[in-house]
């Protein structure tokens, strides 16, 4: 039966033109959203998930890896003797204006860690090492922010908050969630060019190693009895806290989330009024079939096949769509994380959604009287 | 012999507005294998709701069916489709071919739906149509077909699966009278060749010269004119 469905969907050229073209906008959409919205997730929390540490020691309240409460550095020194620690670093963050060849400044987002063991530093080199920034002015610089900064050549100077600089590296897919670009630096030198020079050493965070990471919620528990200043987060509730807090708090989850459901119910209606008029149009055939000894299951199998037909050609369309656009898109800045597994996961959506909106159809087409036929 | 199919006091009434009025009323009728019966009577008398009756599609407001003896007033509605498959050819006034399939593929369809091996669906296919001479229009959509073709094709597909009974419902009111002759001869020789049965409803006059028992109806009662 599903051969019928073929023959029904492609024989009215036009409609199904019409449809592929109303499904293939509404998957790209819903597609591109996702996303993008996972894409930004994957930035804002890129950083914490590299870092391959455990546990992390933020300011009370903390809400997002990008918008650090500084604390006294000091407070390291407070944990230092724990047994279960393999080793715990500083991490600063702040922010500073990169000066560009044409004059301009570029707001950028500075990390300093520690060169000797680079936590927080990044974890994917084109060019250089993590630990190049040690030993004085030196800058590593991602490679995604050459949009911004222009040409990212090695061992060219540059000025960041007013001090030159040396660019000795360049990372890949190291991305926050504000698409400022970040310039990684050693934690000294961070320090170093604080504006606030009267404040005393100031880390945004400790990253925490444990020998035993089956350990980390004893640990967590006495380091927030050492710490009664600070918040503990294990790196998987940071993730969390971070991913929430741009998905609630800014409404960004809603506003994405609504498109790309948007995206879907235009496809759904698409569809579903597609195949309606296909079943309006051939109820005469319709009252044959069940005339003939057609089942309820023969069909519903052609009304659910036109669905489908209609839905994997269009779904098929939107994804090297998606891909095309990917290049281009994210030369702006942002980030479209599309793979296999959102793909498949969407596509079972779609399907889904397209299968329920052949739903009138079904129901016209079981109500309909096989008796039809002998009326001329 | 035992009929093939039976009608014993068999009536449908529809309501129209406060009024009941009886399309049927109370037809007892029978047919035997190998044999041609023929219904005639003028519009509105009750043909078409008798052999929707007859081939299981419409259910009866009182009165019996009998398949070969067997009483399918008692089937359910999800047994019913089955038996319409398997023991019934249909075969209509404006044809109902699925336009958007080709003639070989229409005739086709009544296999499919018995799930008949695809090798299997195209020999008797394609023999059959070239018995029905339309082996040069088999790759034809319904569109480009004359009447007298389509109507070949449609009893092509009412012959395919190889019914038991076959009710054909004015099969020549939308031909000429060369076309409706060639159709009245396939009918005969299906009904004499295989032994089958065949309900013919009509007012075509030519009909009579085809039939075994001529019944005629009016205002849903029935009366057997020869037999
Ligand atoms: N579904 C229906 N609802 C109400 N009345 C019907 C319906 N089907 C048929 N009738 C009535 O039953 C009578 C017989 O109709 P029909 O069987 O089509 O006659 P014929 O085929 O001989 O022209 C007509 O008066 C028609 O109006
Ligand atoms: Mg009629």
């Amino acid at each position: 039966m599903i051969w019928l469905a073929t023959r029904l969907a492609f024989h009215n050229r036009a409609r199904l033109l019409v449809t592929l073209f109303g499904v293939v906008f509404s998957a790209y959409l819903t597609l591109a959203e996702t996303a993008l919205y996972i894409g930004m997730m994957e930035n804002a929390t890129s950083i914490i998930r590299h870092s391959g540490t455990d546990l992390w020691v933020a300011s009370k309240g903390v809400q997002n890896f990008d918008f650090a409460k500084p604390f006294p550095d000091e407070r390291l020194k407070l944990i230092h003797g724990r047994a279960e620690l393999s080793w715990a670093k500083p991490i600063s963050l702040s922010w500073g204006f990169l000066k560009l060849p044409d004059g301009a400044q570029e707001l950028v987002e500075i990390i300093g860690y520690d060169p000797a063991a680079p936590v927080g530093g990044p974890w994917d080199m084109a060019s250089g090492a993590p630990g190049d920034v040690g030993g004085g002015a030196n800058m590593i610089v991602d490679e995604s922010a050459a949009q911004r900064l222009g040409k990212l050549r090695l061992g060219s100077l540059w000025e960041l908050n007013d001090r030159s600089i040396k660019l000795v590296g360049v990372s890949r897919s190291a991305k926050t969630f504000t698409t400022a670009p970040i310039v990684f630096t050693s934690y000294v030198l961070a320090q170093d060019m604080t504006p606030d020079v009267s404040r005393q050493a100031a880390a945004a965070y400790i990253a925490i190693k444990l020998r035993n990471p089956a350990d980390v919620e004893r640990v967590a528990k006495a380091l927030r009895h050492d710490l009664p200043d600070n918040e503990i987060l294990t790196t998987s509730a940071f993730v969390e806290r971070t991913i929430l807090y741009w998905t609630v708090q800014t409404g960004m989850g809603a506003a994405f989330c609504l498109t790309a459901v948007l995206g879907l119910v235009v496809g759904a209606g698409t569809i579903g009024q597609t195949v309606f008029a296909n079943t309006m149009e051939h109820l005469g055939e319709f009252a044959t079939l069940k005339a003939m000894g057609a089942t309820a299951r023969d069909l519903n199998t052609i009304i659910l096949a036109q669905a489908a037909i209609d839905a994997c050609v269009g779904f098929s369309i939107a994804v090297p769509l998606a891909l095309l656009s990917k290049a281009p898109l994210e030369k702006t800045g942002v980030t479209l994380a599309v793979d296999l597994k959102l793909i498949a996961a969407l596509f079972c959506v779609t399907l889904a959604v397209a299968l329920a909106a052949a739903y009138f159809s079904i129901r016209r087409v079981q109500n309909l009287d096989p008796a039809t036929v002998f009326r001329s | 012999m035992r009929p093939m199919l039976e009608a014993r006091a068999l009536s449908k009434h529809y309501q129209q507005g406060s009024i009941a009025v009886a399309a049927v009323d109370s037809v007892s009728f029978s047919v035997l294998p190998g044999e041609i019966a023929l219904i005639i009577g003028p519009s509105g008398s009750g043909k078409s709701t008798l052999l929707s009756m007859l081939g299981c599609i419409l259910r009866p407001t009182s009165g019996a069916i009998l398949l070969a003896g067997r009483d399918v007033g008692r089937l359910s509605d999800r047994e019913l489709p089955r038996i319409r498959g398997r023991c019934f050819g249909f075969v209509f006034q404006s044809f109902h071919l699925f336009p958007f399939l080709t003639a070989r593929e229409n005739v086709e369809t009544a296999l499919r739906l018995r799930k008949v091996s695809a090798r299997v669906r195209r020999e008797r296919t394609v023999d059959l149509l070239a018995r029905c001479g339309l082996e040069d229009r088999m790759d034809f959509y319904p569109a480009s077909l004359s009447g007298g073709e389509k109507q070949r094709v449609a009893i092509a597909r009412a012959l395919v699966g190889d019914p038991f009974i076959l009710l054909a419902d004015e099969p020549t009111a939308c031909l000429d009278s060369a076309n409706g002759e060639i159709v009245f001869e396939m009918l005969r020789h299906f009904a004499q060749e295989k032994g089958k049965a065949v309900v013919i409803a009509s007012h075509d006059p030519k009909a009579r010269r085809f039939a075994d028992r001529v019944y005629s109806l009016a205002d849903g009662r029935i009366e057997v004119m020869t037999d």
